[in-house]
């Protein structure tokens, strides 16, 4: 069994991975990458570099917005949230992981 | 909106870099410490330890910063930078060709430049002046004799009574008058005299005082004048206190009213304005030559002007049948060319500068594609580490974009200065040139040149970069080792140095030929003995209106002759006559005929120089009369017909009539081409005599033109020249005191260009000298870069076969053959260029398109010069080929072999 996803999968799931831990609450760059680890289970240790990357390419594509702001302990930090248009994109690309999971898993079961 | 949201944040991202760095630089920065203090909290680590686990687990930081940057859409800023400065340094490695491509690139896009500019200022130009584009003329044609008709002071006030669509008409004369100041020499000033709405549609305040008034126009008002800014400055020493100075203008004393800005010489080229009266009515066709012009009135445009104006000139065409049936009056913007449709004039703007482009790109094209070769191995590099093909096509067009823009930089500096040159030269000798046409380079010109250097780097680059990154580029970095090369000149760039070639075999001769000929020419010139004549311009002003054409001209002999005898008078002086042109300025040509008797077919064709002289005239340029006789008194009769011609006209008479001399011949002019409707036949003339030829209008070819001399009358000669011989004297002390005799004589006595023959002469030599000289500097330049393309010819074949040669030399080659192996396709494309140049010139000068026109003479003339370019231009090529062949002589045997 294998202890962690292939880097491809990992890589091309990023958006949806960020989409989904900023419709929790929204949150900045260093938390996202804390609550995809945390939430995952330690599965997903995802190059926190590449995250930022992916935050500006949501953001051209009105997906998510920024804005400074202070945290708890009073350091000031790019925090970032949901569109109503990334919410709608988050609800389409949870539909599709939801189809591609439920293939592969009739496949797999298949004998 | 989702899009806009997105395109706000990309609009955000690209313009906002250094805000965008920032963000970027603070959010890695908050992320690392936030990573690192939690490594110390949760995993116990050291600082610096938890640091570098924070960092490694960041992944690069750089790379990431570049994913960004590309992200924004920036990240060709950043390379485009590089570029350029890599372009600069490419400049200065390659000096060569920096200097002589640079150079042609800077002449192709100067000329260009400067004659865009130009062609918009006479054909497209901007009016400088408040609305500027509603000024407008309303100029008559004669449809029958497709010539101009200016006497419409009739015309023009029914226009002024009846139009509604040009406010403010006004009209203006041109006149020349003497102004005198003080005890200052008398100055004939081009002066305006128009009407008050006329001098207001400028909408130009004056500098000092005032403009004119209705007051000053009516009839028996005291004189007044305005003065422009130069005359001003000039006459008056730029005094603040000229307003109600008096000055003398021509016979009358006039008063100064006011000074206009500087630049302003509406509605032409005028250094003073005075008013002009008018009567109330005028009968059709009376009166002198006007110009018309006025505003059009608010929210009209220029075709319903013209349509209103189009009834009006119907109206009195059916009015005035005798007079005006052909008239058609027009209304036209002030500076609008006469005629010719946009794509044309676009046309004369844009195609021959196009053309010298393209032939200074393929010449400093052939260079850098050279250049380009011995950089492969840096190149294939590059596409190595991974480099795109666009970047790398990318970095070659901006090198090439920085010699273009350096070239285009210093062609428009010396386009400028050309053009202003020009300018100011039309300025001093014809008067002036209209107040719209000014010095200085449009930004439109600039413009024009900044898309000149765009489009020549593409042409420069291209196609080395497309070949340069070709596919497979990587698998050539096994060849790089020591600067082996593996691009060649293929067919098509040896094709372009043939072109090269084949131009600059064809420019040399046609240079050469032009040099001998103004050197042989100005020689001849200078023979003439100029130093003891002096000539000058002169005539008499006319005051519109006071008199009829019979008393002026009676006056203007009578003033003309006392001026005459006042000189004659002066000590050193030995004769004076006149003519109407200077000798040796450039007489007027026409067409015409010789028979050797009446009825007989005509014995001799040709195109003639002609003169109207005084009497004396030859006796005055020690020219003797060789045959015949001289004009004597009778010939200035009504209705004499006689003509005097010169050697060369006898010459030619002699030889192709067949016929010793032309005396008793008789000559007639062919009807002038200006007015083919014309029903009457030209007049014959009878040749009465043969003069010494004057040595002053010397051929293609060396030889005197024929000319044909006529009698002139002081009262109808226009221009009136006057020459004058002194002997023993300073012929320019005496025409420096010209203008103060005539003053003496009639203040209203004009002199213009008073001075020695030798200054004509010279003024007339120096335009030529000017023109051969930049032949001469263009043709050099097409060989020097003639010779760096063979050059890079041969470098780059070195280059590549240096594995060959270094064998060759192992097995024992003669080092002569070794030589001959590398320059025998140096030569054999220089040979084929002049071969192919003479080729085409020889055809041309056989064909009869010759200097002198006959086939023989100027194909054994070119023959010689093609000998000559042929000598220089193998030395040229032997030259360019010392340095390859050194190198390829000195190539080490073994250090070659070892290369793979």
């Amino acid at each position: 069994m294998l202890s962690r996803p292939p880097i491809d999968a990992l890589r091309g799931s990023l958006d949806l991975l960020v989409l989904k831990t900023l419709s929790l609450s929204p949150t900045h760059g260093w938390g996202i990458s804390q609550r995809v680890e945390q939430i995952s289970g330690g599965e997903f240790e995802m190059n926190q570099g590449s995250l930022y990357p992916a935050l500006q390419r949501l953001e051209k594509e009105g997906l998510i917005t920024s804005d400074w702001g202070v945290t708890d302990n009073n350091r000031r930090a790019r925090y970032y949230q949901l569109t109503a248009a990334g919410r709608r994109a988050l609800g389409n690309e949870v539909e599709s992981w939801k189809r591609f999971a439920a293939a592969i898993d009739l496949v797999l079961r298949t004998s | 909106m989702k899009w806009l949201d997105g395109a706000r944040a990309r609009l955000r991202l690209l313009f906002a870099r250094r805000a965008a760095e920032s963000r970027m630089n603070d959010e890695f920065r908050f992320h690392l410490e936030m990573e690192t203090d939690r490594l110390m909290r949760a995993k116990g680590r050291a600082p610096d330890e938890a640091r570098r686990q924070a960092l490694a687990a960041f992944g690069g930081v750089e790379k990431h910063k570049e994913a960004m940057r590309d992200g924004r859409g920036l990240a060709w800023l950043g390379g485009t930078s590089l570029d350029v400065k890599l372009g600069v340094r490419m400049l200065l490695k390659y000096p060569g060709l920096t200097i002589a491509g640079g150079l042609a690139l800077a002449i192709a896009i100067g000329i260009g430049a400067g004659w865009y500019d130009l062609a918009g200022k006479f054909l497209a130009p901007a009016i400088p002046l408040p609305e500027g584009d509603r000024l407008v003329l309303i100029e008559t044609q004669n449809t029958l004799t497709n010539e101009p008709e200016p006497r419409v002071v009739r015309d023009f006030l029914e226009w002024r009574r009846e139009l509604r669509t040009i406010e403010d008409l006004g009209a203006y004369r041109t006149d020349t008058r003497s102004l005198t100041v003080s005890n200052a020499a008398p100055e004939p000033i081009r002066l305006a005299e128009l009407t008050v709405a006329a001098f207001g549609t400028a909408r130009v305040h004056p500098l000092l005082g005032r403009g004119l008034l209705d007051a000053d126009e009516m009839p028996g008002a005291p004189s007044v004048l305005v003065l422009g800014y130069d005359l001003w400055q000039r006459t008056l020493g730029g005094r603040q206190d000229v307003v109600g100075s008096v000055v003398t203008l021509g016979n009358t004393p006039a008063t100064v009213i006011g000074v206009m800005p500087k630049g302003f010489t509406y509605p032409v080229n005028y250094t003073a304005w005075t008013p002009l009266s008018l009567r109330a009515s005028y009968d059709a066709l009376e009166g002198d030559a006007i110009g018309v012009i006025g505003r059009l009135a608010p929210g009209v445009t220029q075709e319903q002007a013209d349509a209103e104006l189009r009834v009006l000139g119907e109206r009195s065409a059916a009015a005035l049948p005798a007079t005006h049936q052909h008239l058609t009056p027009r209304v036209m913007r002030l500076g609008e060319a006469a005629d010719g449709p946009d794509t044309a004039a676009f046309a004369v703007r844009i195609l021959p500068v196009l053309l010298l482009l393209i032939i200074a790109c393929v010449s400093v094209g052939t260079l850098v594609y050279a250049r380009t070769a011995t950089r492969e191995g840096e190149i294939a590099v590059r596409s190595a580490l991974g480099a795109s093909r666009a970047r790398i096509i990318g970095q070659l067009f901006v090198e090439a974009l920085v010699l273009a823009s350096v070239a285009a930089a210093v062609g428009l500096m010396a386009a400028d200065r050309a053009v202003t040159w020009v300018i100011e030269n039309f300025n001093q000798a014809s008067g002036g040139l209209p107040f719209w046409i000014t010095p200085g380079l449009t930004l439109s010109t600039i413009l024009y040149a900044a898309g000149l250097a765009v489009v020549t780097a593409v042409m420069l680059s291209w196609l080395p970069a497309l070949k340069v990154t070709r596919a497979g580029l990587q698998s050539h970095l096994a060849s790089r080792g020591t600067g082996g090369a593996t691009l060649n000149f293929g067919r098509v760039w040896t094709g372009a140095m043939i072109v090269q070639v084949t131009l600059t075999a064809i420019g040399i001769p046609v240079a050469l030929e032009g040099v001998s000929e103004a050197r042989r020419n100005v020689n001849i010139r200078a023979a003439f003995p100029g130093r003891e004549h002096l000539a000058a311009r002169v005539d008499v002003d006319r005051t519109f209106d006071d008199e009829t054409t019979p008393a002026f001209e009676a006056r203007r002999a009578r003033t003309f002759a006392e001026l005459q005898r006042r000189i004659a008078q002066e000590p050193g002086v030995v004769a004076v006559t006149f003519a109407d042109r200077v000798p040796g300025s450039g007489a007027s040509t026409r067409s015409g005929q010789a028979e050797a008797s009446a009825g007989a077919a005509p014995a001799y064709a040709a195109q003639f120089k002609t003169s109207a002289v005084g009497p004396g005239f030859f006796e005055v340029f020690d020219r003797p009369i060789v045959a015949g006789r001289a004009f004597h008194a009778g010939d200035w009769g009504p209705g004499a017909r006689t003509v005097i011609v010169n050697e060369a006209f006898a010459r030619e008479f002699s030889r192709d009539a067949g016929r010793g001399s032309p005396l008793g011949a008789r000559l007639r002019y062919s009807a002038s081409s200006a007015r083919p409707d014309t029903s009457a036949a030209e007049p014959w003339f009878e040749i009465v005599g043969v003069v010494r030829d004057f040595g002053l209008d010397p051929d293609d070819l060396g030889n005197e033109a024929p000319y044909v001399f006529h009698t002139a009358s002081a009262d109808t000669v226009s221009p009136f020249v006057m020459s004058v011989r002194v002997r023993g004297g300073n012929p320019a002390t005496l025409a420096a005191r010209l203008p103060f005799m005539a003053a003496d004589v009639d203040a209203s006595l004009l002199v213009e260009e008073s001075r020695s023959l030798d200054d004509w002469i010279r003024g007339r030599d120096a335009g030529l000298i000017w023109t051969v000289g930049a032949g001469a500097g263009v043709t050099s330049l097409a060989l020097l870069l003639s010779a760096m393309s063979i050059f890079s010819l041969v470098s780059v074949s070195v280059s590549r076969r240096r594995r060959e040669i270094g064998l060759r030399v192992a097995l024992g080659a003669n080092p002569r053959h070794v030589l001959a192996g590398t320059m025998s396709r140096a030569i054999v494309l220089m040979g084929s260029g002049i071969t192919a140049g003479g080729g085409l010139l020889l055809s041309a000068v056989a064909l009869g398109e010759g200097p002198s026109g006959r086939p023989a003479e100027d194909v054994a003339q070119f023959t010689v010069w093609l000998g000559v370019t042929s000598a220089v231009m193998l030395a040229a090529c032997l030259l360019a080929c010392i340095g390859p062949a050194r190198r390829a002589l000195r190539i080490n045997p073994s250090d070659a072999l070892k290369e793979p």
